[in-house]
C-alpha cells in the first residue's frame, strides 16, 4: 500500500482507516499496482544500497528523493489491509535480503521490525487515505514493544534487598541474642553488687553506731578531762595558795614566837626587878639595880616591838 | 523506568545504609565495678584532732599569776610552741607565772614582757605549749561579726562562748591607747586574755575587760599585730615581791 504525500497527511489527520467495500475494492486495486512498483524498485535497489531502507521506500516505490523522506505515520489499519501489508512486508524482507548481498562490502542499516513493521522510527501508513465518511470505528493503538530490562534490574534490586533483609534480620537476631545474655549477666552483676552494698551499709550502720558511741564516750571524756583540768589547775591554785599560807602562817609563828620571847624576857627581867628593888638596900647596889632596870626596858621594848610585828603579820 | 529504578536503587541504599547503623554486639562486661578504695586518712585532718579537742581549745591555756600575797589566774593562747599572749594585768604582780594547757599539762613561765600601749602580755615559756596555734586575722572585726570566746572564766574549766561585736567603745581601764572593741560574750573574771575568734576560726581580739552590763571589751587583732610588728613596744616585767 502506498499512498501520496497528501493523503498521508489526511490519515494523520483523521487517524481512521476506510471501510467502505467499494473503497476496498479499490484500495486492493492500488496495491496490486503498488506491489508490481515494489518489484522494479527492487530492481534498482542497488542503487539504493546507500540508504537504508524506509517503510517509506519499500511502500512508495517512489525514487523521488523528495517523496522518499517524507515522513511517513502509521496508523492503525483493519485487518484485511494488515494482512495485505504484511505480504508485502514479507516480499519486501526477500528483497532487502538480495539486497544485503549486494550491499555487503557497506553495512546496512536495517531498523528491527515485529511483524514486518519497523518498530522504531515514524510509523508507516498503509494504503490510501479516504475520506471518513460514517461511523468512525475506534482505532486499536500499536504500542512499541517494552523493554525487559527494567524488570530485570527490578528483579535484581528486590533479590538485593531480600538479601539484605535476611542478613539483617538475622545480624539484629544474633545481636539481640548477644544483648540478652549481656542484660542477663548485668542484671546478675547487679544483684550482686546490691548484696554487696547491702552488707556494706550494714557495716557502715554498725561502724556509724560504733563512731557514735565512740564519739559519745570521747564528748564525755573530753568533758571529763576538763573538769579534771580545772580542777588539777584549782588544786594547783589552792596549792599555791595554802603555800602562800603556809609561808605566812609560818612566818606568823615565828613573829608569835619572837614576841613571846621577848615577853618571857621582859616578864622574868620585871620580875627580878621588883625583886631586886623589894629587897633590903644593903642587899644589891643601887647602881646595879639601875642598870638591870634599864636592861629589863629593854627587854621589854623589843618585847613590845615583836609584839608589834606579830600583830602587823595578821594584818592583811 | 527511571523513576522506578532510582526509587528501587534508593531503596536498596537505605536498606543496606541500615546495616551500617546496627547496633553493636556488647563487649565483655566489665570486671572492675568497685572501685579501688582511695581513703587517705591524712586527708581530713582538718576536722580532727588528735584528741577530739579543736584546735581554739587546744591552743588556749591557763595562766597562773602566783603574787606574793594571793594567787590570780587568767587566759592566754598560744602564738607558737613556746609563746602565748595574755593580758598585761593577768602577769601584774607575779612573783611566779604558771600555764596549763587544756589537758592539764603544767608548764612553767621563763619571762613575760609587757607594753603600756594596750593591756596586752607576751609571755615565753619553758616547756613546748602544743601543737595548735593562733592564726591571727588581717583586720579587725566590724559591727555585727559574730564571734566566739574560749577561756577560762573565774579560773575555772575551759569555756565557748558566743557572741557579737558591738563597735568600738571607750576603754572602761583607761590603759589603752588604741581602739578597743566591745562586745556581747558574757566574760567572768579569769577570761582575760581569751581569744576572740570570728567565724573562720581567726584570732580578732583578746578579751581583757568587762562591765555591769555584761558587756566584754577587747584588744582589736590589729593592735596585737602591731605590737609583735615592734618587739621594741615589749618591755619585760620584772618579777619577785
Amino acid at each position: 500500500m502506498s499512498q501520496t504525500p497528501h493523503q498521508d497527511d489526511a490519515e494523520d489527520a483523521t487517524g481512521v482507516d476506510v471501510t467502505d467495500p467499494a473503497e476496498e475494492t479499490a484500495a486492493e486495486e492500488r496495491d496490486a499496482r503498488v506491489e508490481g512498483a515494489g518489484s522494479s524498485e527492487d530492481s534498482a535497489g542497488a542503487d539504493d544500497s546507500a540508504d537504508p531502507p524506509t517503510p517509506t521506500d519499500h511502500v512508495s516505490g517512489s525514487s523521488d528523493p523528495n517523496e522518499t523522506s517524507q515522513p511517513s505515520v502509521f496508523t492503525g489499519v483493519d485487518t484485511d489491509d494488515a494482512d495485505e501489508a504484511d505480504g508485502l512486508d514479507a516480499d519486501d524482507t526477500r528483497a532487502d535480503d538480495a539486497d544485503a548481498d549486494d550491499t555487503a562490502e557497506i553495512a546496512p542499516i536495517t531498523a528491527p521490525t515485529i511483524q514486518g513493521v519497523r518498530a522504531t522510527g515514524a510509523i508507516p501508513i498503509v494504503g490510501d487515505a479516504m475520506p471518513v465518511t460514517g461511523a468512525v470505528p475506534v482505532i486499536r493503538p500499536i504500542y512499541p514493544p517494552k523493554s525487559r530490562t527494567p524488570w530485570i534490574v527490578t528483579t535484581i534490586v528486590l533479590f538485593l534487598l531480600l538479601a539484605g533483609s535476611v542478613y539483617l534480620g538475622w545480624r539484629l537476631w544474633t545481636v539481640n541474642g548477644e544483648w540478652q545474655d549481656y542484660s542477663d549477666q548485668l542484671t546478675q552483676a547487679n544483684y550482686d553488687l546490691g548484696e554487696q552494698i547491702a552488707a556494706e551499709q550494714l557495716i557502715v550502720t554498725q561502724k556509724e553506731n560504733e563512731v557514735a558511741l565512740l564519739s559519745e564516750q570521747l564528748s564525755a571524756s573530753n568533758s571529763r578531762l576538763l573538769d579534771v583540768s580545772a580542777e588539777k589547775a584549782d588544786a594547783l591554785d589552792n596549792d599555791a595558795w595554802n603555800q602562800q599560807i603556809v609561808e605566812q602562817q609560818g612566818n606568823q609563828l615565828s613573829l608569835g614566837q619572837a614576841a613571846t620571847a621577848s615577853l618571857n624576857s621582859c616578864i622574868d627581867g620585871l620580875e627580878n626587878l621588883v625583886e631586886y628593888v623589894s629587897a633590903p638596900e644593903d642587899e644589891y647596889d643601887a647602881d646595879q639595880v639601875q642598870d638591870y632596870a634599864d636592861g629589863v626596858v629593854e627587854l621589854c621594848a623589843a618585847a613590845d616591838t615583836a609584839t608589834q610585828n606579830f600583830q602587823n603579820a595578821f594584818t592583811p | 523506568m527511571n523513576r522506578r529504578l532510582i526509587a528501587a536503587s534508593l531503596a536498596a541504599v537505605l536498606a543496606l545504609s541500615g546495616c551500617a547503623v546496627l547496633p553493636a554486639a556488647p563487649e565483655a562486661l566489665p570486671t572492675d565495678w568497685v572501685p579501688e578504695a582511695t581513703v587517705d586518712p591524712d586527708t581530713n585532718t582538718a576536722a580532727l584532732s588528735p584528741d577530739g579537742f579543736n584546735a581554739a581549745q587546744r591552743m588556749t591555756v591557763r595562766v597562773r599569776n602566783i603574787e606574793c600575797r594571793g594567787v590570780s589566774t587568767g587566759t592566754g593562747f598560744a602564738l607558737d610552741a613556746f609563746t602565748l599572749v595574755t593580758n598585761r594585768h593577768v602577769v601584774d604582780h607575779a612573783k611566779n607565772l604558771q600555764v596549763s594547757t587544756h589537758d592539764g599539762r603544767l608548764i612553767d613561765v621563763e619571762a613575760a614582757s609587757v607594753t603600756t600601749v594596750a593591756d596586752i602580755a607576751i609571755i615565753t615559756t619553758a616547756a613546748s605549749l602544743g601543737g595548735a596555734f593562733a592564726v591571727r586575722a588581717e583586720e579587725d572585726p566590724v559591727e555585727g561579726d559574730a564571734i566566739t570566746v574560749v577561756g577560762y572564766p573565774n579560773g575555772g574549766r575551759l569555756t565557748t562562748t558566743a557572741g557579737v561585736i558591738l563597735g568600738p567603745a571607750d576603754d572602761p581601764i583607761g590603759g589603752a591607747v588604741g581602739t578597743v572593741l566591745a562586745t556581747t560574750a558574757v566574760v567572768e573574771p579569769g577570761s582575760s586574755g581569751s581569744p576572740v575568734l570570728n567565724a573562720d576560726g581567726e584570732v580578732v581580739g583578746v578579751v581583757y575587760a568587762k562591765n555591769d552590763a555584761d558587756q566584754s571589751f577587747i584588744v582589736p587583732v590589729s593592735t596585737l599585730n602591731s605590737l609583735l610588728a615592734q618587739p621594741s613596744l615589749l618591755v619585760p616585767e620584772s618579777t619577785g615581791c
